[in-house]
């Protein structure tokens, strides 16, 4: 009863707080973030004061790996011959000492150490770089790509997810009967089909088919001409494909653990003394089994998250969807330094959140799992 | 009946039937009963023999393609794959002979290909050296004096064959007669003389002279000359044509055959991942037991490093990686280059577990012996602690495969991998990231078939390895 | 037993996917097939009496015109009518709106249509032209220039442009260490700077330490507004002035004195620009210029989306690879458009030896520097088949460093050029002495030292790739072992400038109508002076005479001397080849047939044909 009041006192306070910032003149996305975050740590502290405690750890946890993070970006482009500025070497009308000019504004006359403890600092203080090839601050260049990843990452999990928990129960409880077979079947092609041939194929398909989808891209060019019903119906046009394309494979894996999952808690003795109730076997499965078996795929999830990232990259790039996959790649090849190690922080921060948040969620729907 | 016991985790428990399996099958080698318990695996057996396919194009790479990796015919820029007809009529008679007919490029800027006229004449020579472009005259003038002078003209500069020589005149003679002859499609072998190599070997120089727009195809016949397995020379391919114009899977932009190119490529794209296993599970278990083992200070380091290998994404690792290595190397530093990162990236996870295990198993009474015995460190942690993790190993390493082959592709598909002209089936791909080349030439995305049906050969395989090796364990 | 089994799966799966895709391929019927062979019969006895057309055809020779694309017409503006919005993509979002810090296609773009500047190259005779400036008066000793403003110029703000903002812009900007900028480099005369001086309000004087042919290049500079930036750098530094306009500020605080001005920005999404009605310039009639109220850029990610917009019909304008003329040419009607052929590109692509001593040793030294060695292997470019087949079609051999539409441009290079012909490249080599010796295919030198080199180049671009692994091959087939390597651009550059680490390379520099920019590339003192940078003293005897007729060009205001002095370096470049062109590909533009004035020049501002005159009929 106490919670309830909670939320619903926090809910109203969340909007409030939302809509003073937004009248304040900061970004609608940024305060949301912000506030919601900060309304989560209140209700936390309300609720369970260990689980705080477990989170600010993790999060502690994930201090020096994202500074080893940075160092080895820092290392690996300094490896790497030539630097951001080598394009610029190759025009003509550019002289040798303009270059150098150029360079030393960027940092890169000192070693790499140097670079990466300024940066450490400047980091420190709110400044996360200047990136060189989009002549953006890092920060926010990353911010918007990673939330374009995190976009297509969460629906495809919601896609893989919504279809392989009653695929797993299908083919669990139809054991080596065809419907088992056939799932099964699809869920060894799904998982040995590279995400990246499987956007080309429908690529293929689509513009065969005479380009019914978009195919590339974020957004129609009209897309300022809609409302914001239109609008959206233009997004979820866009992400059909690339969500598709990532969702494939997640759901094939999820499939085959949620069958294994289903068909080893069923095998369990308190199934069978549930079916010797003579409980209807709609209500073993539903009601006993299927929580059972989901958590194990919980624990997955942050492993997940961190291969659909990587896979994202890939289909990112086959698809000109603007994610944090594309950009580092850009980054990379270009040596744009802060734009690398900045995408990298994202990149491992979501790894690391992701964990963080099975981590939670388990110990949600599991009693047993006591967080520590 | 076994097997639906086995597999029917209701009626009878593992534990149970593992014993009565061993009573019953008692004497038999622990090979023996894996390989049986294997064979009752039909996913597993059907990777089994895909995997057998596939590697066995890889090893006879250069035997099984029509062509070579490197063979182009510049004309033939994404020439479609030949349809193969197989009934020949012979004065009225059809009788069974495949052949492909011969195209040319009818429009330059839509890539269309069209079957040259009938009255075409053709020189094809085939040089004795491997990877030296032969000859390939195709006159398809409508009189036979302009088709005659053409073949000629062609035949001399390659030659270097002044305007007198005798050649040349036993040339002329040979284009007559053949021109002359009633039969529609003829070939005939034309000696141009010989050639020294090295010194010591004369070898003919020799030069078809085909009449017709067919090619006529066959086992075993004699195309472009290539050294099998760096061994000994030989021109006889499995199948194709001799007189060239067959591509079953279409030829890429610069106009060479994708099947061949794939199946060379198929040694990199699959070999990668076998050594990459080797490397990164050598490291993995390596670093993962003298974690386990020694504890303390050592662990924890070791284990920081892995955490934060792990805690970035794969992909973004590889391509930092990557990206940061000089790209001046040769084809061989390259492939070796990329192993290596793709083990680098690959090993913390298991070393994650191997030292899982190792805590485990190292205070079991075995150990305790062994450094009892007085045993180097080294010593207990392979024989008698990692031996133990043997059976997690196996499964793991067949099931790990699959992602080095990903991970390969994927790299060179972004050209950060194999470049040409060596071949793999990532970098045959790269070409489809434009959306027209995929959509007029579908036929360049048939390398993603292969990757597709090796990584699935390797997942069922994997599959059945585990269900033979390991029973009790669950399908994660 | 099994294995047999195994195989014949193996060739039965091979033939099955065969057999899918051969479907894509149209299959022929006898009859068919007959039909085919009998009308090629009467097509080519028709064509018979064309022989050497007919043979150049047959022998792979690109004709000249390209089929279906009109050329376009230079001779004049038409009148337009005012009013009415086109739409265009662009590849990336602009990463500033600063017109000094702006260095990519993509910014330019969009900021070339904000600022203008004192002078600039005529759309049409590409001659030099004053925009902002009414005229120009050159001093007796050739030194110094007195140029005049327009009288009644206005930023777009409302606020006079003047004298003081062309100088505040060189003085306080350009030659501001601190600010980050490449264009001080156009204002050096060898090692001088060029001195700027304010006048008066209209008047404004140009200094150059020496005779120099660049002075209008000097000038081509946008100007930027002084009432505006000068508070800024007296407030913040000049450092402030580096991010200021950066693609994060309210656009529509953002001044310019070119034709449009910047009405919104979507990042990621669209720029619109719309009319600057303080903008000078008029038409013939009197009419204001530019006739169009709005320019729409979209934002696309790479070229495959934007040639989907221009199918979809949402764009009005775009620019063509050689591979997309096949999925549009067939649209004309249903989409309204027509192809218009641009000419060849401004850049160039080459192969280039090192000819080093710091970074090469010997044998291969002494071949690379041998005038026979370069020019046996510029025999090997087979400049017909790269357009056919990674241009397909759309291409333009190329053999000089200047663009063939420039008044710079010597024709006779075409003549002197040496041609696809391994049989002449295999005699220079042999008369080089190298000859097969062991008969394993490959040359050798006389010390046995066989003839091979590495070859390499940037994995990213498709064609250099192509070119580069077709030279190969063509190398092999006369005995010259090439290793081919594509990698990565950075390492290549940092061999290419740094560690002077290779033997050869295929790269490519940007073009431009007046070669003058190439000061660093083609004097053997450049940095970018490929086969052996930096020198202090040219070498060899042929880059003695490139600096002479160098000096000879560029130190001259004389249009004539010019001409003569970049004929001469032509020449020598033909006949020495320190560098081997390739090809060229076209630029080719489709444009809706509502847009008139539709006149791109691969070099100017209007590079895509955008510019104040465009209008819609």
């Amino acid at each position: 009863m106490k919670n309830k009041k909670l939320y619903f006192a926090t809910f109203i306070l969340d909007i409030l707080l939302i809509l003073l910032l937004t009248v304040s003149g900061w970004n609608v996305f940024a305060s949301i973030f912000l506030v919601e975050i900060l309304m989560w740590l209140v209700r936390l502290i309300w609720i369970s004061p260990p689980l705080l405690l477990f989170i600010l750890r993790r999060l502690g946890h994930m201090i020096p790996i994202i500074l080893s993070v940075v160092a080895i970006g820092f290392f690996l482009i300094q490896l790497a011959p030539g630097d951001i500025f080598s394009m610029m070497a190759m025009n003509p009308d550019i002289k040798q000492e303009t270059l150098e000019r150029f360079r030393r504004a960027f940092g890169l006359d000192k070693p790499w150490y140097v670079q990466f403890f300024k940066y450490i600092w400047n980091a420190l203080h709110g400044d996360f770089g200047y990136s060189e090839l989009f002549k953006a601050p890092v920060f926010t260049l990353v911010s918007q790509r990673a939330m374009n990843t995190l976009l297509l990452a969460i629906l495809s999990f919601i896609l893989a997810w919504g279809f392989s928990i009653p695929a797993g129960i299908i083919c669990a409880t139809n054991q080596y009967k065809w419907k088992d077979q056939l799932l099964s079947f699809f869920a060894f092609a799904g998982m040995s089909l590279p995400n990246f041939f499987l956007a080309f194929l429908v690529i293929y398909f689509v513009s065969v088919t005479g380009n019914w989808l978009p195919i590339g891209g974020m957004y129609s060019i009209n897309i300022d001409e809609m409302n914001a019903i239109g609008r959206f119906f233009d997004l979820v046009k866009h992400l059909i494909i690339p969500v598709s394309v990532l969702a494939v494979a997640v759901t094939a894996q999820l499939t085959r653990i949620m069958r294994a999952n289903m068909l080893e808690i069923l095998g369990q003795q308190y199934v069978t003394t549930a079916r010797s109730k003579g409980l209807h076997e709609r209500v073993v499965v539903y009601r006993h089994a299927l929580r059972n078996a989901i958590n194990p795929m919980i624990t997955i999830f942050g492993f997940q998250l961190g291969s659909l990232l990587g896979g994202a990259a890939l289909v990112e790039t086959v698809l000109a969807w603007p994610g944090l996959g594309k950009l580092i790649l850009a980054a990379l090849l270009a040596q744009d330094l802060y734009l690398v190690v900045g995408s990298l922080i994202y990149g491992v921060a979501f790894l690391v959140i992701g964990n963080l948040v099975a981590d939670i969620l388990l110990a949600i729907v599991d009693p047993r799992v006591r967080l520590s | 009946m076994r097997e639906k016991a086995l597999k029917n985790p209701k009626g009878i428990t593992e534990e149970k039937l593992e014993l009565a399996e061993g009573i019953s099958e008692r004497g038999e080698s622990l090979t023996r009963i894996f390989y049986r318990r294997f064979k009752k695996h039909t996913l597993g057996k059907i990777g089994a023999i895909v995997l057998f396919i596939l590697y066995f194009i890889a090893i006879f790479a250069d035997f099984l393609s029509p062509f070579s990796m490197t063979w182009t015919d510049k004309r033939k820029s994404f020439h479609p794959p030949t349809p193969i007809h197989f009934f020949y009529s012979k004065n009225g008679r059809k009788i069974f002979k495949p052949f492909v007919y011969e195209m040319k490029i009818k429009n330059i800027a839509f890539k269309k290909y069209a079957v040259v006229p009938e009255y075409t004449l053709r020189a094809i020579s085939i040089e004795p050296l491997p990877e030296v472009n032969e000859l390939r005259s195709v006159a398809t003038d409508s009189s036979a004096t302009a088709r005659k002078r053409r073949i000629m003209r062609d035949v001399s500069r390659k030659y270097s064959l002044s305007p007198g020589s005798p050649v040349l005149k036993r040339l002329s003679e040979t284009i007559d007669k053949l021109e002359a002859s009633p039969e529609k499609d003829k070939t005939v072998v034309f000696r141009v003389g010989e050639k020294k190599i090295g010194n010591r070997e004369h070898v003919p120089l020799e030069l078809l002279l085909v009449k017709g727009n067919k090619n006529f195809l066959g086992f075993f016949f004699k195309g472009i000359p290539y050294k099998f397995w760096n061994l000994f020379q030989t021109r006889i391919h499995f199948f194709g044509s001799p007189t060239g114009g067959y591509f079953m899977s279409g030829t890429d932009q610069m106009g060479r055959d994708v099947l061949s190119r794939l199946f060379h490529g198929s040694r990199i794209s699959l070999s990668i991942g076998l050594l990459g296993i080797l490397i990164s599970f050598t490291l993995g278990l390596l670093i993962g037991g003298i974690a386990g083992y020694f504890g303390g200070v050592v662990d924890v380091f070791l284990m920081r490093f892995s955490e934060i290998i792990m805690s970035f994404p794969a992909i973004y690792l590889l391509f930092a990686l990557r990206a940061s290595f000089p790209p001046n190397l040769n084809s061989i530093q390259v492939y070796l280059l990329i192993v290596v990162i793709l083990s680098f990236v690959g090993w913390a996870g298991l070393a994650r577990i191997i030292r899982g295990m190792v805590l485990s198993l190292k205070n079991e009474e075995f150990v305790l012996a062994a450094k009892a015995m007085g045993l180097s460190h080294l010593k207990i942690i392979v024989r008698h602690i990692l031996a133990n993790t043997v059976s997690y190993v196996i499964i793991q390493a067949t099931i790990s495969i699959p992602r080095y082959i990903l991970g390969e592709s994927a790299l060179s598909l972004l050209g950060l991998g194999i470049t040409d002209p060596q071949s793999s089936w990532g970098l045959m791909l790269s070409v489809a990231r434009n959306t027209r080349i995929i959509k007029d030439f579908p036929w360049i995305l048939i390398p993603g078939f292969f990757i597709f049906f090796a990584i699935m050969a390797w997942n069922f395989f994997g599959d059945g390895i585990r269900d033979a090796v390991d029973p009790h364990s669950r399908h994660q | 037993m099994k294995k047999l089994i195994a195989f014949t799966v193996a060739m039965l799966f091979l033939f099955s996917v065969s057999v899918v895709f051969a479907g894509g391929a149209k299959e022929k019927t006898g009859t068919e097939q007959k039909k085919e062979a009998t009308t090629e019969k009467a097509e080519a006895q028709k064509e018979a009496p064309k022989t050497k057309e007919a043979k150049e055809a047959e022998a792979g020779i690109k004709k000249t015109q390209f089929e279906g694309l009109k050329d376009i017409d230079y001779s004049a503006w038409e009148i337009g009518k005012p009013g009415g919005t086109i739409v265009v993509t662009t590849l990336g979002d602009p990463k500033s709106f600063n017109a000094l810090i702006a260095a990519e296609t993509s910014t330019t773009d969009i900021i070339n249509r904000v600022y203008d500047a004192p002078v600039d190259r005529n759309n049409l005779t590409l001659e030099w032209e004053p925009e902002l400036v009414k005229s120009w008066k050159i001093s007796d000793d050739n030194l110094s220039a007195v140029f005049t403003m327009r009288e009644g110029l206005k930023w777009s703000d409302g606020q006079p442009l003047t004298a003081e903002d062309v100088v505040f812009t060189v003085n306080d900007l350009i030659m501001n260490k601190k600010v980050q900028n490449n264009m001080i480099d156009a204002f050096y005369v060898g090692d001088k700077l060029a001195k700027v001086e304010l006048l008066d309000k209209m008047h404004f004087k140009v200094t150059l330490p020496s005779l120099y042919a660049g002075l209008f290049n000097m000038m081509s500079i946008p100007v930027m507004p002084k009432h505006i930036i000068e508070p800024l750098i007296k407030e913040k530094g000049a450092e402030a002035f580096n991010s200021f306009w950066g693609v994060d500020t309210d656009v529509k605080s953002i001044v310019g004195c070119g034709p449009f001005v910047v009405d919104e920005y979507v990042p990621g999404q669209k720029i619109v620009l719309k009319k600057n009605p303080y903008y000078w310039k008029k038409d013939a009639k009197g009419q204001q210029l530019p006739y169009l109220d709005k320019i729409v850029y979209l934002i696309v990610e790479d070229q495959n989306t934007a040639i989907l917009k221009f199918q979809a019909g949402e764009t009005d304008i775009y620019g063509l690879r050689g591979e997309d003329y096949a999925t549009l040419v067939n649209k004309k009607k249903e989409l309204n458009f027509e192809l218009y052929n641009g000419g060849p590109a401004a850049g160039t692509n080459f192969l280039v030896f090192n000819e080093n001593p710091a970074g090469l040793q010997e044998p291969k030294l002494s071949w690379f520097n041998d005038r026979r060695f370069r020019k046996a292997m510029a025999h090997l470019i087979d400049r017909e088949t790269i357009i056919n087949n990674v241009q397909y079609g759309f291409g333009f051999p190329q053999y000089s460093f200047i663009p063939t539409f420039s008044p710079y441009y010597w024709p006779g290079v075409e003549e002197i050029a040496p041609k696809y012909d391994p049989e002449a490249a295999k005699k220079l080599l042999d008369e080089m002495g190298l000859i097969d010796r062991n008969g394993d295919g490959i040359r050798e030198d006389k010390d046995g030292n066989k003839v091979s080199f590495v070859l390499q180049t940037n994995s990213n671009n498709t064609v250099r790739v192509t070119i580069g692994e077709m030279f190969a091959q063509e190398a092999k087939k006369i005995g010259v072992d090439v290793t081919f390597k594509p990698g990565d651009f950075n390492a290549l550059v940092t061999a290419l400038l740094k560690t002077y680490k290779w033997d050869a390379i295929i790269i490519g520099l940007t073009g431009s109508v007046d070669p003058i920019s190439g000061a660093n590339v083609y004097p053997s003192s450049g940095n970018l002076h490929m086969i052996e940078p930096r020198q202090k003293e040219p070498r060899r005897e042929w880059e003695k005479e490139v600096d002479k007729w160098w000096n000879y060009a560029n130190l001259t205001l004389d249009e004539n001397k010019r001409k003569e002095g970049f004929m001469h370096i032509q020449k020598i470049w033909i006949e020495e080849l320190p560098w081997i062109y390739t090809t060229n590909p076209a630029v080719i533009y489709a444009y809706k047939n509502k847009i008139g004035n539709v006149k791109p020049r691969p070099v100017t501002r209007g590079f895509n044909g955008i510019c104040e005159y465009v209008y819609i009929k």
